[in-house]
């Protein structure tokens, strides 16, 4: 078609391209700033370095340019850059903190220099690489609503860059743009809430190829300082530490939540040295958990941040594990290590409820060989691990045991005797975290003689080794137990927060059958639940959801949502497929089907969309043959004037092409009929087929069109 | 459709294919996509896992936002009346979006045979049509053909091209380029013959109506057509006395036959401009001095139909 050109109007198209300048300047600048504040959250000199990178950044923005002198003074200062990091990966620094300076450095770079669309897309996914590199030196919580920014954010910059990139290269090219002169708006910011959904959506499904436990990363690990022994010997004041060592819920044998004491047992120690106690019954062996006997049992969700020994924690006696990940190593005083470097861990412990009925302890007998579980603890039992005493023992303190169960009468059972000894210690000395010293400042050779004699006073980890000497003094097996007593209660979270500082020691003894018996001789006051502030409880549980819904993400998980959803559709039971169970294949199916089914509806959707307004409701299929015809006479070579109607413009065909262009008449007159003469369209279409097949047979081939280029 | 179509029946019966290829943008970030997705699965770290999640989301938007981009656009050639051999053609690419929702941005259309033209729409509605300026420059005169146009776009991240071929085939008939003679005066050049001049009038017989040209005198408007129109029009008069030209065309070969059909081209320009009656005399084709912008267009037009001449060949067919 040869139409008049346009007239040249104005500049509201290339105007649009050039308007997103200011949005996208900001959005670039807002991402570089979340991408450092990402590398930043490490702390120590490299946050110090990015908190500088950004004040230059931000002076950059408003100072720098990009005038032909400022690139050449930018080009020595990146090459020395450049020779920085590699001397600095020379000399051993954390390859990581190299990348992180020379990224930061780049953006600085950016920021002074970069005034382009192009520019400003560099320096997005520079912030991009930014937050990469942050997800791996850190993994704190704070990292969350920085990703949510990114997420936002990133791809509405995307797309801002691209108009000002297109804007740019038009303007190169000397090309004007036509179109709207307003910028859609809803479309590019609805960009970043939806890429941040589909975010979600990838994560959640995302398969995650080993199940247990998710380490969280390979980020430097908070370690906190539990160990497995206890030296009384140090007087030194016990700091307490607020670190958080885990979080637990227990729900206890009838579902309900846990009202007793928490006593989170973590590992037994048997000798004792007259300073130390330590473990000497080695590592053990491999632990099969127990499969049966679930109904009596009391469930703990743990979540143990990473500890210098890998103790598996739980109230006592703990039964069975699950997705603790690793193997897990039992020995011969009880103490569950699971193998493998410290590492944060989420897992599932079942304990049996820790005591019986004080009657039927009050019966029970010592006996190690009774309640071993293990040939170690047989040994053990055989050797008298637990009641061993050192050799340069206070001849004063077994005295002091006898003095103590005085009252109890002779033939009084070893649990009645612990009792005893428990309240005596309680009675008479006091809790402090700084107990007293010698007045020359020396520790003393005997510190548990100086508790029992001097001075009246000490820590747990005193009254627990009085109490468990005092016990093997009256030949009753006995061990001190190192572990957590209490925390503070998250309403929030429903769960219990143990920190470093809720550490505690105390007493097991053996009762025989009825097992290892937990007796604390400590005064009482720590067994009571804290309860934190609302600040407090929202912070945890807000770090707490962080590890849960992030940073433990696994296998498990998804398999556990698979079930969730797939028990609605599938049978439960026992049964399995593939290794899968009956209701996690359900899942699978019902995830696979209904992601089909949005698929269908977004393709059905966009389709519709795709589609124009006020199309004509669709035709009979009479007029389907009658154009069909019309095809077949084009084609031929007939053309009449394009302005006849249907009827005369076929009786024009057949004043030319004679008798055998008759059935198109025919065709045309029966088109009229159906669409607006109300003809019933069956018999029609019969007739209508029949006359197309004879103008097909004998329509001769006519002049063609005339040469629309050539002048008449 | 010209050049080779292997896909023909294939896109007959589903549509025109698109075709998908990374940018430099995109293929960088593939290969961090990549690394990050090598990264996580080997270390499982979940954080990873976020970054790789949302690097797939922006990838997936990209495509759905590309594909129903290119989609549901209507696109048609506004080419000038006259294109001259050689000589930019100012036009332009009319794109309607048809679509019921989602505008098409920073759409570019490029004529894929010859011509050169690339337009781009920077934003186009739903249920609107725009309009982008684009230049073709055909370099050979005659009747020409443009068919496949190509419409492609990076939006919305510039990660991914998506293009689409289209056919859209017009014919086109391309004037010789208008040489002007050497000299000040446009003296007669090799092959071209200018004979009694004579002039246009304003008291004349009635001739034509034509677009205004710059330098025609106002009272020449002939204001119900330039309203119906839109554009301005001037009536056309004979004029007693005006001059009559006839341009003859020798036979030439190679590019000297060319250039003689050009220097035509030019004085035919010429003497029209001026009001005169120009005729054309070329080979056994003898055209009578007429004025007119019509005969205008007729003269060029049969320039731009006469058979090439090849140096040593026989003249080839009309």
């Amino acid at each position: 078609m040869n139409r008049a050109p346009p007239a040249w109007a104005d500049l509201g198209a290339a105007g649009l391209l050039g308007r997103t300048a200011p949005s996208r300047r900001a959005v670039s600048l807002a991402t570089t700033l979340l991408g450092s504040a990402a590398c930043a959250l490490d702390g120590g000199l490299v946050a110090a370095g990015v908190g500088l990178a950004v004040v230059l950044v931000l002076l950059g923005r408003r100072l720098g340019s990009d005038g032909p002198v400022a690139v050449a003074r930018w080009r020595v200062l990146n090459t020395s850059a450049l020779v920085l990091c590699v001397l600095a990966a020379f000399a051993r620094v954390p390859l990581l903190a190299v990348g992180i300076g020379l990224v930061t450095w780049l953006q600085v770079h950016r920021a002074w220099t970069g005034r382009s669309a192009r520019e400003d897309r560099i320096a997005l996914l520079l912030a991009l690489l930014q937050a990469l590199l942050g997800c791996i030196v850190s993994v704190s919580p704070l990292l969350a609503p920085l990703f949510l920014g990114l997420a936002v954010l990133a791809p509405v910059g995307l797309a801002l860059c691209h108009l000002g990139i297109e804007g740019e290269g038009a303007r190169t090219a000397r090309i004007q743009p036509g179109g709207d002169t307003r910028a859609p708006t809803g479309l590019l910011w609805g960009l970043g809430p939806v890429t941040a959904l589909l975010t979600v959506v990838f994560f959640v499904a995302l398969p995650r190829l080993d199940g247990g436990a998710r380490l969280a990363a390979t980020a430097p690990q908070r370690i906190t300082g539990f160990g497995d022994d206890v030296d009384i010997g140090d007087l030194g004041e016990l700091l307490s530490s607020d670190e958080p060592v885990l979080r637990v819920r227990v729900v206890d044998a009838q579902g309900g939540p846990w009202s007793g004491p928490l006593y989170l047992r973590g590992a037994a120690l048997d000798h004792f040295d007259g300073q130390r106690w330590t473990a000497t019954v080695g590592p053990g062996a491999r632990w099969r958990t127990e499969t049966g006997g679930g109904a009596e049992l009391v469930r703990q969700e743990i979540l143990l941040e990473p500890l210098s020994e890998n103790v598996i924690f739980g109230l006592a006696e703990v039964v069975r594990v699950q997705r603790a990940g690793r193997r897990i190593r039992r020995d011969a005083n009880g103490t569950l290590r699971i193998e493998g470097p410290p590492a944060r861990l989420r897992y599932t412990a079942w304990s049996r409820p820790p005591e019986g009925a004080p009657s039927r302890l009050a019966q029970a007998r010592p006996d190690p060989q009774a309640s071993a579980h293990s040939r170690g603890e047989q040994a053990a039992a055989a050797a008298g691990s637990w009641l061993q005493l050192p050799a340069d023992f206070d001849p004063r303190i077994p005295a002091l045991a006898a003095q103590a169960v005085a009252e109890l009468g002779p033939g009084a059972s070893a649990w009645d005797q612990a009792q005893a000894i428990s309240s005596f210690l309680q009675a008479r000395y006091h809790y402090s975290l700084a107990p007293t010293m010698p007045a020359d400042g020396s520790a003393p050779a005997d510190p548990l003689a100086w508790f029992l004699f001097d001075s009246h006073e000490g820590h747990c980890e005193y009254f627990a080794t009085a109490l468990a000497v005092m016990l093997r003094t009256r030949g009753i097996p006995a061990r001190v137990v190192n572990g957590f007593l209490g925390g503070e209660y998250n309403a929030l979270g429903d769960w219990v927060l143990v920190r470093q500082r809720d550490a505690h020691s105390w007493v097991e003894l053996n009762l025989g059958t009825s097992g290892w018996v937990t007796v604390d001789a400590t005064p009482a006051g720590e067994a009571e639940l804290d309860a934190a502030s609302l600040l407090g409880q929202a912070t945890d549980w807000l770090a707490r959801s962080w590890h849960g819904a992030i940073l433990d993400y696994e296998l498990s998980d998804q398999l556990d949502g698979l079930a969730a959803i797939g028990s609605r559709f599938a049978p439960t039971g026992d049964e399995e497929v593939g290794g899968l169970d009956l209701p996690q294949v359900g899942g699978i199916v019902a995830v696979a089907v209904g992601g089909l089914l949005v698929a269908l509806l977004l393709r059905a959707g966009l389709a519709w969309a795709a589609r124009a307004p006020g199309r004509p409701r669709s035709r009979s299929a009479v007029d389907r043959v009658h154009e069909r015809a019309w095809r077949w006479v084009h084609h031929r070579g007939w053309a009449p004037p394009s302005a006849l109607p249907p009827v005369e413009a076929a009786a024009w065909v057949r004043e030319r092409a004679g008798g055998a262009a008759a059935p198109l008449e025919r065709l045309a007159w029966l088109h009229y009929g159906v669409r607006y003469g109300g003809a019933p369209e069956a018999a029609a279409l019969a007739e209508a087929r029949r006359a197309l097949r004879e103008l097909r047979r004998g329509l001769p081939r006519g002049p063609g069109p005339a040469d629309p280029l050539l002048p008449d | 459709m010209t050049g080779r179509r292997p896909l023909a029946a294939l896109e007959a019966r589903f549509g025109p294919w698109v075709r998908m290829r990374p940018t430099r943008t995109g293929a960088g970030y593939l290969v961090l996509l990549a690394g990050v997705l090598f990264a996580a699965v080997n270390t499982g770290n979940n954080l990873l896992y976020v970054v790789l999640a949302g690097q797939l989301g922006v990838l997936v938007l990209s495509n759905v936002l590309a594909e129903v981009n290119l989609r549901g656009l209507r696109l048609a050639r506004i080419l000038p009346a006259e294109v001259f051999a050689g000589e930019p053609a100012v036009g332009a690419y009319e794109v309607t979006n048809l679509r019921r929702l989602g505008p098409a941005v920073t759409v570019h259309v490029e004529e894929l045979d010859e011509g050169g033209a690339h337009g781009l729409f920077a934003v186009v509605g739903p249920g609107r049509v725009a309009e982008a300026p684009a230049r073709w420059r055909l370099q050979r005169r005659g009747r020409r053909s443009l068919d496949r146009v190509r419409i492609w776009s990076d939006f919305p991240f510039g990660l991914v091209r998506r293009s689409l071929d289209l056919s859209l085939p017009v014919d086109i008939l391309v004037y010789p380029p208008p040489l002007e003679g050497r000299g000040s005066r446009p003296e007669l050049s090799v092959g071209a013959t200018r004979e009694d001049p004579r002039r246009h009038g304003r008291e004349g017989d009635f001739q034509s109506l034509r677009p205004y040209r710059p330098g025609d005198p106002l009272r020449d408007l002939h204001w119900r057509t330039t309203a119906r129109m839109g554009r301005p029009m001037v009536v056309e008069r004979a004029a007693a006395g005006a001059p009559e030209v006839v341009v003859r065309v020798d036979e030439q070969q190679g590019e000297r036959w060319e250039r003689a059909l050009g220097l035509a081209a030019g004085e035919i320009e010429l003497h029209v401009r001026r009001g005169d009656a120009v005729g054309l005399a070329m080979g056994d084709q003898v055209f009578q001095p007429r004025t007119g912008e019509a005969w205008r267009r007729h003269l060029l037009t049969r320039l731009a139909l006469a058979p090439e001449r090849p140096v040593g060949g026989e003249p080839a067919d009309e």
